[in-house]
């Protein structure tokens, strides 16, 4: 327990607060970075805010004043032309008064004004002033007259009221009807002043001679008045009888024609004429529009412009006056353009700032509750994952502490788990455990004590299984044989067995009895020497091999009280010959090895094991041996031997194992080769695997005599007609016997029918041929024929007999042939090798 | 018909069959049509198979051809002197529980 470096708790706990912590991280961490983005996009995205709400209120602003400049231009220059029309309509209408007055002079009564030369007149009365040159030269009365008529007009222009400073009528004839509209007190009309009253005349003054050239009222520059004032002029030329008379006008003052400006609003504006002559100007700062725009005014262009003023950057707004050939223009800086933009500007800024402030204190907000959250969360995932951890854990405490106890020996100790899950199942099971381990330590002290017993009577079972064994036979030059058993661990029931019974017969003998342990050894002891004993005397009395099987069966069951049985290969060699006379009791069938072929001797399936059947008929079976062909004899062991992996040593891998060594191979080498192979197999997984069933093998190597017969061959057309030929084959072959008459039509007839059966159905009316191979063996002589063909493949012991027992009407023709073969002849076998039927047959010659 | 010899003479109202030889596959054909041409004109037949050294199933079946036709017709059929190898093989194929068979010829009666 010390060894262990996490216990089970600590590691349900590590276990359990990794996956809260993990999927906790995940969540918080997106969470964070989640915050952590829209904060930082916000703060990207703030600047960049500002100033596009920045530009867009600096052209929004640039735009409206553009508007506003144009509109205001526009109003102002419409309000000029108001002004000026109503000028001239004012002084055309003096004009029209004054022309009236002078064509019509009936209707007018002479009037006396006050004259400048009485000196210092009030303003508000129109007077009289001669101009030097007049009164140097006298007045005439028809002047004083004219003087006087003309006075009547000094009701109009006090009418015309207060707008404008000065209102004249003057006469070519050199005097001047003067009207100073200023009605204030201590004001000196002008032209009674003075420097004025003596010297002024009218006709000398630049807007006389404006007038006197202009047949509409016209506008002089502005100038400065004779009482210093600026002053802007409108005249026009008055009429009599003879045409001009004089020129009337109107001063007025150059603020009168601007309109009051707008509360707040600093829009400067000027004035120019045509001659591009600033006429008004409310512009403080020396002022001049560059020439490109002064041209562009002069031509009557309406338009807006950048212009810069003591360095100082303005928009020019201009548009034409109507009525005149004057041009407004107006101006503003751009300072006060961009006010309300920088005012709107700064008002967003701060609302930026306020909400950056508030956003900000959100997000933090918002970041410090998340920790909070995760302080708690994480306190309780640690609090949970112990409480969860000591439960789940403290059954498995439990269940160690109930091995701990086990482990001494406590095999009483009951462990109380009541979770109701599979530790409760698992400490029941352990519980169940501990009964079983006292059960079994209780049935352990009783085996001991037998142990050394069975021990005991195991050794001996083997000593009699060994015991048994024959010893070596005398070495002979016809054949040599070996066999060898290598017992497992536990006494198996195999047994082999060899013995000649005369110069001329060997029998061997491989048995393998059901059980194991001494019983079955004594048993297989008992087998052993039944067979042999039946053997010998059926020889002697020359009976056959499966009648002494016959007999040995029936004994062995008399003495089987264990209800034991055997399986048993047992055969009779007759060495001169190679015949092998064989009968398979239930037994593996031994393999025969000629050159490379590898063949397993055939076996009644009627045949069974001894021991349990009495009056069994195991049938015998004969083959010759070849000269150097080798019988493989074994029991279960080699064939059922299995490794750790659960394979089988199998017959595929004893095959593998005879052809590697060949017939060339002595029989003692053959079964330690194949002994080797087999314990290779069972140990080759690497475990620790042992042998578990005796592995007993016997080879026989059958040499044969040097005066055995070599084979004959015919190959004929298989046709009824060429079988006198075949009687002459035969007849050849059976000569070297001296056999009776008897035995030779009897194999004449086997030949006959075997060739005419191939001959009339095998090819079905084609050509082809049959090959006959014939062989004489040993003494008495005996004749093996192989009819082979390749035709249809037929084999005819699969015919059913005819049924010769039929009446004579019933009785059929056909099918006697084949009937009468195997009556007459000592073996018949079948086989279909590839293409080919080929039917052996064997005949003692006698 | 190298191997056999086939004669047919009236005895005492019996028509005899004497062959001699071998008695095959090869020539059963022959001696078989000339059997049943004498059968057919007898009132009486009989087979002296004394001479006979050999017959294989071939000879068994002109036999018992021979046997049905003449109980067909209500005829008289018997083999004589049948012996050695003939005798086994006819026994072989039961013709003697079938057809009548005497040792010698001269047992006719």
């Amino acid at each position: 327990m010390e060894a262990m470096k996490l216990d089970i708790k600590k590691r349900l706990f590590m276990l359990m607060l990794l996956g809260s912590l993990l999927s906790f991280l995940f969540l918080g961490s997106s969470l964070f970075y989640g915050l952590y983005g829209v904060w930082d996009s916000f703060n990207a995205k703030k600047e960049e805010v500002t100033v596009v709400v920045t530009d867009y209120n600096r052209d929004f602003a640039k735009e409206q004043t553009q508007e506003t400049m144009d509109r205001s231009v526009e109003l102002k220059s419409e309000t000029v032309s108001f002004e000026v029309n109503a000028i001239k309509e004012d002084v055309k209408y003096l004009s029209n008064e004054v022309s009236e007055i002078l064509k019509s002079p009936q209707n007018y009564e002479l009037k006396k004004l006050p004259n400048a030369a009485d000196g210092n007149l009030p303003g508000g009365i129109p007077y009289v002033q001669i101009s030097p040159e007049l009164k140097s030269q006298g007045i005439t009365p028809e002047l004083e007259k004219e003087i006087q008529l003309v006075s009547n007009i000094g009701e109009q222009m006090q009418s015309l009221g207060l707008y404008y400073v000065n209102v004249f009528v003057a006469s070519k004839n050199g005097y001047t009807i003067y009207y100073d509209t200023s009605e204030e007190k201590g004001y000196v009309a002008i032209l009674s002043r003075e420097e004025w009253r003596d010297t002024y005349d009218a006709r000398k003054r630049g807007w006389y001679t404006d007038g006197i050239n202009s047949q509409e009222p016209v506008f002089s520059d502005v100038y400065t008045s004779i009482t210093g004032i600026k002053i802007i002029s409108c005249v026009m030329p008055y009429y009599d009888q003879n045409g001009i008379a004089g020129v009337l006008g109107v001063d007025c003052s150059p603020k009168n024609l601007f309109i009051q400006e707008e509360e707040g609003k600093v829009h400067e504006s000027f004035i120019i004429n045509k001659k591009g002559v600033i006429l008004l100007s409310t512009v403080q700062k020396s002022f001049f529009p560059p020439n490109k725009v002064l041209k562009r005014m002069r031509q009557r262009f309406t338009g807006y412009e950048k212009v810069f003023v003591d360095n100082e950057e303005y928009f020019l707004s201009y548009a034409p006056i109507d009525n005149t050939d004057w041009c407004m223009g107006t101006l503003v800086s751009k300072e006060e353009v961009m006010k309300d933009a920088v005012t709107a500007q700064h008002r967003m800024v701060e609302q930026m700032n306020i909400f950056y402030t508030s956003f900000a204190r959100i997000i933090l907000l918002m970041g410090g509750l998340t920790i909070v959250i995760s302080l708690v969360l994480f306190s309780l995932i640690l609090y949970c994952s112990a409480k969860i951890a000591t439960r789940v854990s403290k059954p498995v405490y439990a269940l160690m502490a109930g091995a701990d106890e086990i482990a001494k020996g406590n095999f009483q100790y009951k462990i109380q788990i009541h979770t109701g899950d599979e530790l409760e199942q698992l400490a029941e099971n352990f519980n169940k455990m501990t009964d079983a381990l006292n059960h079994y330590t209780q049935e352990i002290a009783y085996r001991a004590k037998e142990k050394s017993r069975v021990e005991a009577e195991l050794s001996a079972a083997t000593n009699i299984q060994i015991s048994l064994l024959p010893s070596p036979l005398p070495p002979r030059d016809e054949f040599s044989l070996a066999a060898a058993m290598y017992t497992a661990k536990e006494v198996g029931g195999d047994f082999y067995d060899y013995y000649l019974i005369d110069e001329n017969y060997l029998a061997v003998t491989i048995g393998d009895v059901s059980d194991k342990g001494v019983p079955a050894a004594l048993f297989m002891a008992g087998v052993k020497t039944v067979i042999k004993n039946n053997i010998l005397s059926a020889m002697k009395k020359g009976v056959t091999l499966e009648a002494a099987l016959y007999y040995a069966n029936n004994q062995i069951i008399d003495a089987n009280k264990e209800n034991y049985f055997v399986s048993v290969f047992t055969g009779i060699l007759n060495i001169e010959t190679g015949e092998f006379t064989y009968v398979n009791c239930g037994h593996n069938p031994p393999a025969l090895m000629d050159g490379e072929t590898i063949s397993y001797l055939p076996s009644f399936k009627t045949n069974a094991v001894l021991g349990v059947k009495a009056n069994w008929k195991n049938t015998e079976n004969k083959i010759h041996l070849k000269q150097n062909s080798f019988l493989f004899l074994y029991t279960d062991g080699v064939t059922g031997a299995l490794n750790g992996n659960q394979e089988f040593f199998a017959k595929e891998r004893m095959e593998h194992v005879l052809r590697e060594m060949g017939t060339e191979t002595a029989p003692e080498e053959i079964i330690k080769g194949m002994n080797e192979a087999v314990i290779s197999h069972i140990k080759g997984t690497g475990e620790n695997v042992e042998q578990s069933d005796d592995i007993t093998m016997l080879v026989l190597n059958y040499k044969g005599c040097e005066d055995m017969d070599s084979e004959k061959e015919i190959v004929i057309p298989a046709k009824v007609e060429e079988l006198p030929k075949i009687v002459s084959f035969i007849t050849e072959i059976s000569r070297a016997t001296d056999c009776s008459e008897r035995s030779i039509n009897q194999l004449m007839l086997v030949v006959e029918e075997i060739f005419v059966n191939i001959a009339e159905y095998a090819y079905k009316d084609k050509e082809a041929v049959a090959i006959i191979k014939g062989k004489l063996y040993g003494k008495p002589p005996e004749i093996e024929l192989k009819f082979i063909d390749e035709g249809v493949p037929y084999n005819p012991l699969e015919k059913d007999d005819p049924d010769i027992d039929a009446a004579l009407e019933d009785r059929e023709i056909g099918g006697l042939g084949i009937y009468l073969v195997k009556k007459k002849v000592d073996n018949i076998s079948y086989e279909r090798q590839g293409k080919k039927n080929i039917l052996t047959i064997r005949k003692k010659m006698i | 018909m190298e191997d056999i010899s086939i004669s047919i003479e009236e005895k005492n109202g019996w028509s005899v069959l004497f062959l001699q030889g071998r008695l095959d596959r090869v020539n059963a054909e022959d001696v078989g049509s000339k059997a049943e041409e004498t059968m057919a004109t007898a009132a009486k037949m009989a087979a002296d198979l004394s001479g006979l050294e050999y017959i294989s199933s071939a000879g068994i079946r002109v036999l018992l051809r021979l046997a049905k036709k003449s109980k067909a017709d209500g005829k008289e059929f018997v083999i004589c002197g049948a012996d050695g190898f003939v005798k086994e093989i006819l026994e072989d194929s039961n013709m003697d529980m079938l057809v009548t068979m005497i040792n010698s010829v001269e047992q006719l009666p």
